[in-house]
C-alpha cells in the first residue's frame, strides 16, 4: 500500500515536472492600434490580417487586442495609456503621424514596444525609445519623390498637400519642395486642403488651370484620393498624377477611373507582378475575408512575425524584445527583410508603380 | 491480519445518497440542458425566419425603386425639372452614364458628392456590375457609394444609347430596420458580400464588420459576440437579392434568464434533497446505526472476553434489532461454552503435542516459517523450540537438499489445493536432519497439508520421529542381503559348473552307454548291466537337471517360453507315461478334463515337468485306490488337480513340504527322491502364475491343485506326431559324408564316433576326424571340408563358438567350399546358451549327455544322410499286476525275501538288483516285473511287497 502511494506520488511529480516543463508558453497580448471601426477596409484589414496570422501560426504566443484610437490623434494618448494600464507591453500600430506624435511620450522609456507600420512623421525618427518603425521617415519619401517628379517632363506642377494629417505632410511637403528646388525646372503651385473634404465644384476651377502634373501629397488613406485624381484628369488627359504610399489601396484605385493609367504610385514595395510573395499574400487575405486588403497590412504582417520570432526564442519582455530586434542586423520575414538602425528606423528603396490595374487584379 | 479502513454505514449510506443524488442530478441537468438547447434553437430559428422578411421587404422596394426610375427614364427631357426629380425620393442620385462609364449627366445629386460630370466608374466595382447588368436592370451589391463613401445600391437601366444609374435613398431601408429593430426587439444589420456591415438599426453598437467564414455555422447560445456591453447571438440569413445578409443579434440575455432560471431550479432540487437526506440520514444513524455500534462495541468485549453487559436498559425501535440483541446474547453464551470446551480441548492436546517423544510441528507453507514446534525437539536435534520457529525452514534441513525439499512440499502444497491430493492424504518421508552438535539425525516425517481458509495459507502439519535405529538396521539388512544374493549367484554359478562338470563325464558314460546298447552281441545280463547303466545315468541326469532348475529359479534365470501347445495331447501323454506304472501298481489312473480348448499358451515343457512330478508323487505314494488328475477350465485360466488316495500327508507336514530338500515321514519311510520335486513344481507353478496348494488328510489322500493363467487359443487341434522308430544304421551306398567331431575330452569324442560308427554299413558312409580344440577343428575344416561337425562349446585355445563364427564366416567368403552342418553340444544346462550358441551360426543344438536319437534326428533333417529304422518299436517287457508280484513273490524263498527287503529298506539298488539276478531263470517273467520297478528305482512298489504281508499280518 505504501510503495503503491510512493509510487503514485513520484509519477504524480514526474508528471507534473513534465507538464511544468513541456507546457505551453502563455500567450502575449499585443495591442493593434488601429482605426477598428472605420468600417471600410481601414482598422478592418489589420484586424482581419491578425486573425490570417494567427490561423497561419496556431501555436503563436501572440494575443492580438484591438486598440481603436479612430485615427483621432486627441483621443489616441489615451487610449493607449489605457492598453498599458490593461497590462499590454506590446503594440502594433497602424495610425498616421499626426496621431503617433501623440503617443510618443508613452514609449520614451522602452517600458513598451510599438512597431510603428505607417507614421513616417520626421518626429520619430532618431529616437532611442520603445517605437520602431518599420517605413522610412517622410523626408526620405519626399527626397525620393520629389527626384522622381524633378525626372518628369513639364513646367507646371500642382501640389495637393492634405491639411488632415500635416504631421505627416507639412515636413513632407518641405522635404519634397526643398528637394524639387535642387533641379529647379517646375513651376510649383502649391495648394493646401482638407482631402476628406473633398468638393469637386470647389476645386474645379483649380484643376482645370493648365498644369503638366499633379502631385497629391495625401496624408491619410482617404479614397477622396482617387476623386481628386479623376478630376484632375478630366482636365488634363495626359498629365502624370503622382500619389504617396497611402494610396496604394484598392479602395482608392478604384475609384480613379481612367486616371489610374496616368497615376505613378510610390511605395516601398515592388508590384505585384515582381513580388510573388506579396500578391501571394494578397491572394490569400481576399481568399479568406472577401476583400482586398489596403497595403499597410504587408507592415501588419511584418510586425507580427517580427514579434513572433522574439516571442519563440523566449524574448517576451518589451527591453528584451527591442534589444533582440535592434541587435539582429537583418529580420526575414515572409513579405521581405527588415533592417532597423540602432534607433529602430530602417531605410528602403522606393518603387514607382505605372501598372496600377494589375494591382487591382 | 491488518483490516482495510472502513467506512462507517452513516457515512457511506450518506455517500451513496450523494452519490445518487450527484447522479439524478446530472441526468437532470442533462435533460434541462437537452432541453434548454433545443427550445434555444428552436427560438432562434424562429428569429432567422424573420430575418428573411427583412429579405422580403427590400426585394418589394426595390421593385418599387426600379419601377420608379423606369419611370423617370421615360420621362421627356423637358418634364425632367427639378420639382418632378425631387420627387423621385426613392433615389439620392441619378446620373446618365456614357459608353465609356463616365457620368455624362447628372439629373439629382446630394449636396457633398464627391462625383462630378466625367468622373469614371471603369475602374470601380461597380463598372462590372454595368457592364453586365444593364440590360436586365438588376441592383448593384450594396457598397460604398463612390460620391460619399456612404452605404449604396446602385441600379442601371439602359435606354437607347445611353445608361442610367440611380443610387438609391437608402434612408427609408435604414428607417425599416430601425422600426423592425425596434418591433422585434433585436438589432438587425445588413451586411455586404465581403463582411463589412453597410446598415444597422442600432449605430451605436459599432458593429462594422463580421467574418462571415468565422459565423458559417447555425447560430448557438455559445457562439457569441460581444458589441455595446452585451453578448449577442449574431443570426446570420442567406445572402439576399443584394448579395447581402441580415444579421439579427439576439441577446444572450433573453437566453441566459431562461438557463439561469432552470438552473437556479436545479440547484435548489440539488440542495432541498440534499438536506432531506442528511435529515434522514441523521435519524436513521440515531435509530439504527447506533444499536449497531454499539452491537459492535459488545462483539468487541465479547471478543476481549469482557462481559457484555444487560440490554434491560436500551429500548430498541425496531424489533429486529431487538431480536439481534437476544440472539447476540444467546450466541455469546454458546461461545463462551464453546471456549470452555476448545480450551480443554487445547490443553489435552498441548499436553499430548508436549510429551510425546516425537516432534509435533506446523508449517506456513507460504512463508516457510514455522508456525508451532513441540517441545520435544530439542532432544532430537539440540535446537529449542523457539530457536526452530525464529529460524527460516531452511535450518531444519540440510545445506544441500534444502531447497529441493521446499520445492516438494509447495508442490504439495499445490496439488492439495487444485483438489489433485485428498485433504487426509498423508506423506510419509524419511529426511536427514541437522543437528545442534553438527551431527546428523535420520527422522521420518509423516506429513499432511491443510488449506486453512480462514488465514487463507496451506499449512504443513507433521510428526517428525527419530528412526537412526531403523536406518542402522536397513543398512545391516542390504547389506546381508547383498551378502546374500552374493552367496546365491555363487551357489548357482557353482551349481551350474557342477553341472557342466558332471554331465561331462556322464556324456561318455551314457554314451558308451547307448553305443553298447545297440551291440545285438550281448547277452541278457549285460543287456541288464548296461540297462542298469543307462537308468542310473539317466536319474543322476534328472537330479542333475531338478538341483538345476531350483539353482536357476533361485537365481531368477529361468525363462518361460509362451507357445501355443495341446493341452488335451499334453494330458494323453502324461496318461500314457503313468498308464504302465498304475497298472503295475494295482492303482486307477484317471484323467478327467472339462471345456479344454484345441491349444493354450504357455510353456508345455515346464507344465511336463510338474504334473510328471505331481502325478509320479501321487502314484508313489498310493497304495491302493485311483490317482486323479482333473484339469477344467475356470474364469481364471486352467484348474490342475492331482489327486490320490495315498497315505496322505500329517497337517504339521503340510507347511514344509514346499521347501526344497525336505521330505514329509511317509516320504523318508520310502526311501525315495531328494525332496526337490514338490519344491520345484511349487516355484515352477508360481513362474507360471499359479500357486501350488497341497491338502491332505492322513491315510485318506491328498490333493495338489494350482490354476494357471494360460490363455486358450482356438486352433484346431494338432495331430499327434507320429512315433518315430529307432535307428538300426545308416542305407549302404550313400554319398561319403565327412563328420568331424570337436571336443576337448577324448571321453566325449569317442562315445559319439562309436555311436556314429555302429550305423555305418559297409562300405562306411560316414568318415571320422576328431579335433581337440577349435583351432585344430578350423584347420580340418579347411583341409578336410567335413559335412557335419560336432562341435563342443568350451574349449581350450579356441572356443567352439569362435571356430563356428570362424568356419561359417569362410563358408560365405567361399562359396566353392563345403556347407558344414555345424551340431553344437555343450554340457551347458543353461536355456540362454541355446540361443546365443545358434546365434553364432551353429545350425542346430544338442546337450550333454547326448541323446542318440536326438542326434540321428538333427542328421536325418539337416543332412542328406538317410537312416534305416526298424520296423516295430521295442517290445515292452511283459509285466505282472501287483496282485500277481505278491502272490508270486510269496511263493519265493523266505530267506531270499528277507534278503531282497534288506536291500530295499536300505535303497542299495546294487544288491536289489544282485538278488534278482537269481530270479531270472526260475520265473523270468517275476523278474521282468521287479526289475522293472527296480530300474525306475521305484522303492514304493517295491516296498508294498511287504506292506501286504504287514497287511495280512495286521488282519
Amino acid at each position: 500500500m505504501k510503495k503503491s502511494l510512493l509510487l503514485l506520488a513520484l509519477l504524480m511529480i514526474g508528471g507534473g515536472f513534465t507538464w511544468w516543463q513541456l507546457r505551453p508558453a502563455p500567450p502575449i497580448q499585443v495591442g493593434m492600434i488601429a482605426w477598428i471601426a472605420s468600417g471600410a477596409v481601414i482598422g478592418s484589414s489589420e484586424i482581419h490580417e491578425s486573425d490570417l496570422f494567427l490561423e497561419e501560426h496556431p501555436h503563436s504566443r501572440i494575443r492580438v487586442i484591438p486598440v481603436d484610437d479612430e485615427w483621432q490623434p486627441e483621443q489616441t494618448a489615451a487610449i493607449v495609456q489605457a492598453a498599458l494600464a490593461q497590462g499590454i507591453r506590446f503594440f502594433i500600430s497602424t495610425h498616421p503621424s499626426n496621431c503617433a506624435v501623440k503617443s510618443v511620450h508613452l514609449f520614451a522609456d522602452s517600458q513598451a514596444v510599438l512597431i510603428n507600420t505607417s507614421s513616417t512623421t520626421p518626429v520619430l525618427t532618431g529616437r532611442d525609445d520603445g517605437i520602431l518603425r518599420i517605413v522610412p521617415d517622410v523626408i526620405q519619401e519626399q527626397r525620393a519623390i520629389a527626384d522622381y517628379v524633378n525626372a518628369l517632363p513639364g513646367k507646371r506642377l500642382l501640389v495637393l498637400q492634405d491639411t488632415g494629417n500635416l504631421a505627416y505632410s507639412a515636413p513632407g511637403f518641405a522635404a519634397f519642395a526643398a528637394k524639387l528646388s535642387t533641379v529647379n525646372h517646375w513651376q510649383l503651385e502649391h495648394h493646401a486642403m482638407l482631402m476628406s473634404a473633398f468638393n469637386p465644384a470647389q476645386e474645379r476651377q483649380l484643376m482645370a488651370q493648365p498644369f503638366d502634373a499633379l502631385y497629391i501629397l495625401g496624408g491619410s488613406f482617404q479614397s477622396d484620393i482617387g476623386n481628386i485624381a479623376q478630376l484632375f484628369h478630366y482636365f488634363h488627359p495626359d498629365a502624370p498624377i503622382v500619389l504617396t504610399p497611402w494610396a496604394r489601396s484598392p479602395a482608392i484605385l478604384e475609384t480613379s477611373g481612367d486616371a489610374i493609367d496616368h497615376i505613378i504610385l510610390v511605395s516601398t514595395y515592388p508590384p505585384r507582378e515582381v513580388n510573388t510573395e506579396i500578391d501571394h499574400y494578397f491572394n490569400r487575405f481576399a481568399a479568406r475575408f472577401g476583400y482586398k486588403p489596403h497595403a499597410m497590412t504587408i507592415e501588419v504582417r511584418q510586425a507580427l512575425e517580427l514579434l513572433d520570432q522574439a516571442f519563440a526564442l523566449g524574448y517576451d519582455t518589451p527591453q528584451a524584445v527591442k534589444r533582440y530586434l535592434l541587435s539582429t542586423p537583418t529580420h526575414h520575414t515572409s513579405l521581405g527583410i527588415i533592417s532597423f538602425d540602432r534607433f529602430g528606423d530602417v531605410t528602403r528603396p522606393y518603387y514607382f508603380i505605372r501598372d496600377l490595374r494589375n494591382e487591382l487584379k | 491480519m491488518t483490516l482495510p479502513h472502513r467506512l462507517a454505514f452513516g457515512r457511506y449510506n450518506l455517500l451513496l445518497e450523494a452519490v445518487a443524488l450527484l447522479l439524478t442530478s446530472i441526468i437532470l441537468f442533462l435533460a434541462v440542458w437537452f432541453t434548454l438547447t433545443k427550445l434555444n434553437q428552436k427560438y432562434l430559428d424562429l428569429r432567422l425566419a424573420e430575418a428573411s422578411r427583412v429579405h422580403l421587404f427590400l426585394k418589394q422596394h426595390l421593385n418599387d425603386s426600379q419601377a420608379a426610375l423606369a419611370s423617370f427614364i421615360k420621362l421627356p427631357d423637358a418634364e425632367r425639372t427639378p420639382k418632378v426629380i425631387a420627387l423621385f425620393s426613392t433615389f439620392s442620385e441619378i446620373y446618365r452614364i456614357d459608353q465609356d462609364l463616365r457620368i455624362a449627366q447628372i439629373y439629382k445629386a446630394g449636396s457633398q458628392i464627391r462625383t462630378f460630370v466625367g468622373f469614371s466608374f471603369a475602374t470601380s466595382k461597380l463598372s462590372r456590375y454595368l457592364a453586365a447588368n444593364g440590360e436586365r436592370g438588376n441592383f448593384s451589391e450594396i457598397m460604398r457609394g463612390y460620391e460619399d463613401d456612404l452605404p449604396s445600391i446602385y441600379l442601371n437601366i439602359a435606354a437607347g444609347d445611353h445608361l442610367y444609374l440611380g443610387r438609391l435613398n437608402l434612408d427609408y431601408v435604414q428607417n425599416f430596420l430601425t422600426q423592425f429593430s425596434g418591433y422585434s426587439g433585436t438589432p438587425v444589420l445588413l451586411v455586404a458580400q465581403d463582411g463589412f456591415v453597410m446598415l444597422a438599426s442600432d449605430p451605436t453598437l459599432r458593429i462594422l464588420a463580421l467574418d462571415l467564414k468565422h459565423w458559417t455555422q447555425p447560430p448557438s447560445p455559445y457562439r457569441t459576440l460581444t458589441a455595446g456591453g452585451r453578448h449577442w447571438i449574431p443570426v446570420i440569413s442567406a445572402p439576399g437579392v443584394l448579395g447581402a445578409r441580415i444579421v439579427t443579434l439576439i441577446p444572450t440575455e433573453v437566453l441566459d434568464t431562461q438557463r439561469n432560471a432552470l438552473l437556479f431550479f436545479l440547484v435548489t432540487f440539488i440542495g432541498v434533497s440534499l438536506l432531506v437526506r442528511v435529515f434522514k440520514n441523521m435519524h436513521l444513524n440515531r435509530l439504527f446505526t447506533r444499536p449497531i455500534a454499539t452491537f459492535a462495541a459488545k462483539m468487541r468485549d465479547l471478543e476481549h472476553g469482557n462481559a457484555i453487559g444487560d440490554s434491560v436498559n436500551i429500548n430498541y425501535r425496531f424489533k429486529e434489532l431487538a431480536d439481534i440483541d437476544v440472539h447476540f446474547r444467546a450466541m455469546a453464551a454458546a461461545i463462551a461454552q464453546r471456549e470452555q470446551s476448545l480450551r480443554e480441548s487445547e490443553q489435552k492436546y498441548r499436553v499430548l503435542t508436549e510429551n510425546i517423544k516425537d516432534v509435533v510441528w506446523t508449517l506456513d507453507v507460504a512463508t516457510m516459517r514455522f508456525l508451532y514446534v513441540s517441545p520435544a525437539v530439542e532432544a532430537l536435534r539440540g535446537f529449542t523450540a523457539d530457536e526452530i520457529m525464529a529460524a527460516p525452514v531452511d535450518a531444519a534441513l540440510m545445506p544441500e537438499m534444502g531447497e529441493q525439499l521446499k520445492a516438494l512440499v509447495r508442490q504439495r502444497a499445490a496439488a492439495l489445493l487444485v483438489g489433485k491430493m485428498p485433504a487426509e492424504h498423508f506423506y510419509c518421508d524419511e529426511i536427514e536432519q541437522p543437528r545442534k552438535d553438527g551431527t546428523t539425525v535420520w527422522t521420518e516425517v509423516v506429513t499432511s497439508y491443510w488449506h486453512n481458509e480462514l488465514a487463507d495459507r496451506v499449512e504443513l502439519h507433521g510428526v517428525t520421529r527419530d528412526i537412526s535405529e531403523r536406518k542402522r538396521a536397513e543398512a545391516a539388512l542390504i547389506v546381508a542381503k547383498q551378502q546374500a544374493e552374493a552367496a546365491n549367484c555363487a551357489k548357482s554359478m557353482f551349481l551350474a559348473n557342477m553341472s557342466h562338470e558332471i554331465r561331462t563325464p556322464l556324456n561318455a558314460i551314457l554314451g558308451f552307454a547307448q553305443v553298447l546298447a545297440r551291440d545285438n552281441s550281448l547277452n541278457a545280463i549285460q543287456n541288464k548291466s548296461l540297462n542298469t547303466i543307462l537308468r542310473s545315468g539317466e536319474h543322476l541326469l534328472s537330479l542333475i537337471n531338478d538341483i538345476l532348475d531350483m539353482a536357476k529359479i533361485e537365481a531368477g534365470r529361468v525363462h518361460l517360453r509362451n507357445a501355443p501347445f495341446d493341452l488335451s495331447g499334453l494330458l494323453a501323454e502324461i496318461e500314457g507315461l503313468f498308464w504302465q506304472r498304475t497298472r503295475e501298481h494295482n492303482l486307477t489312473l484317471s484323467v478327467e478334463t472339462a471345456g479344454l480348448p484345441p491349444q493354450v499358451l504357455g510353456d508345455a515343457l515346464r507344465l511336463r515337468q510338474v504334473l510328471i512330478n505331481l502325478v509320479g508323487n501321487a502314484v508313489k505314494f498310493t497304495l491302493v485306490g485311483i490317482v486323479k488328475l482333473r484339469v477344467e477350465a475356470v474364469a481364471e485360466g486352467f484348474a490342475f488337480a492331482i489327486s490320490d488316495t495315498g497315505v496322505g500327508i500329517d497337517t504339521s507336514e503340510l507347511a514344509q513340504i514346499f521347501e526344497p530338500f525336505t521330505q514329509t515321514t511317509s516320504g523318508q519311510k520310502m526311501l525315495g527322491g531328494t525332496g526337490l520335486g514338490l519344491a520345484l513344481s511349487h516355484q515352477l507353478v508360481r513362474l507360471m502364475g499359479g500357486q501350488l496348494i497341497a491338502e491332505s488328510i492322513p491315510n485318506v489322500g491328498s490333493c495338489f491343485s494350482f490354476t494357471l493363467p494360460l490363455t486358450a487359443i482356438a486352433a484346431p487341434r494338432q495331430p499327434a506326431p507320429a512315433t518315430l522308430h529307432p535307428v538300426i544304421g545308416l542305407q549302404p551306398q550313400q554319398p561319403r559324408c565327412r563328420v568331424l567331431i570337436v571336443d576337448d575330452f577324448a571321453d566325449n569324442r569317442e562315445p559319439l564316433r562309436a555311436l556314429l560308427e555302429s550305423l555305418n554299413p559297409q562300405p562306411p558312409v560316414l568318415e571320422f576326424r576328431e579335433a581337440s580344440n577349435g583351432q585344430e577343428a578350423i584347420a580340418l575344416w579347411e583341409v578336410w571340408q567335413p559335412q557335419v561337425i560336432f562341435m563342443d562349446m568350451r574349449m581350450p585355445v579356441l572356443s567352439g563358438e569362435e571356430a563356428t563364427r570362424h568356419i561359417k564366416m569362410c563358408m560365405a567368403a567361399q562359396p566353392e567350399t563345403v556347407r558344414s552342418v555345424i551340431v553344437a553340444l555343450t554340457a551347458s544346462a543353461l536355456e540362454d546358451d541355446r540361443q546365443h550358441i545358434l546365434s553364432c551360426g551353429c545350425d542346430e543344438f544338442a546337450r550333454k549327455p547326448f541323446r542318440a536319437e536326438e542326434l540321428f534326428g538333427i542328421l536325418e533333417r539337416l543332412t542328406s544322410l538317410q537312416f534305416i529304422r526298424a520296423e516295430t518299436l521295442p517290445s515292452a517287457p511283459i509285466l505282472l499286476a501287483t496282485e500277481e508280484v505278491i502272490a508270486r513273490f510269496e511263493k519265493c524263498a523266505v530267506t531270499w525275501r528277507d534278503a531282497l527287503q534288506q536291500a530295499v529298506e536300505v535303497g542299495d539298488f546294487d544288491q536289489i538288483q544282485e538278488r534278482l539276478k537269481s530270479l531270472a531263470d526260475s520265473d523270468p517273467v517275476l523278474y521282468d516285473t521287479l526289475a522293472h520297478w527296480a530300474d525306475r528305482y521305484d522303492l514304493d512298489v517295491l516296498m508294498g511287497l511287504w506292506a501286504a504281508d504287514a497287511v495280512t499280518d495286521q488282519s
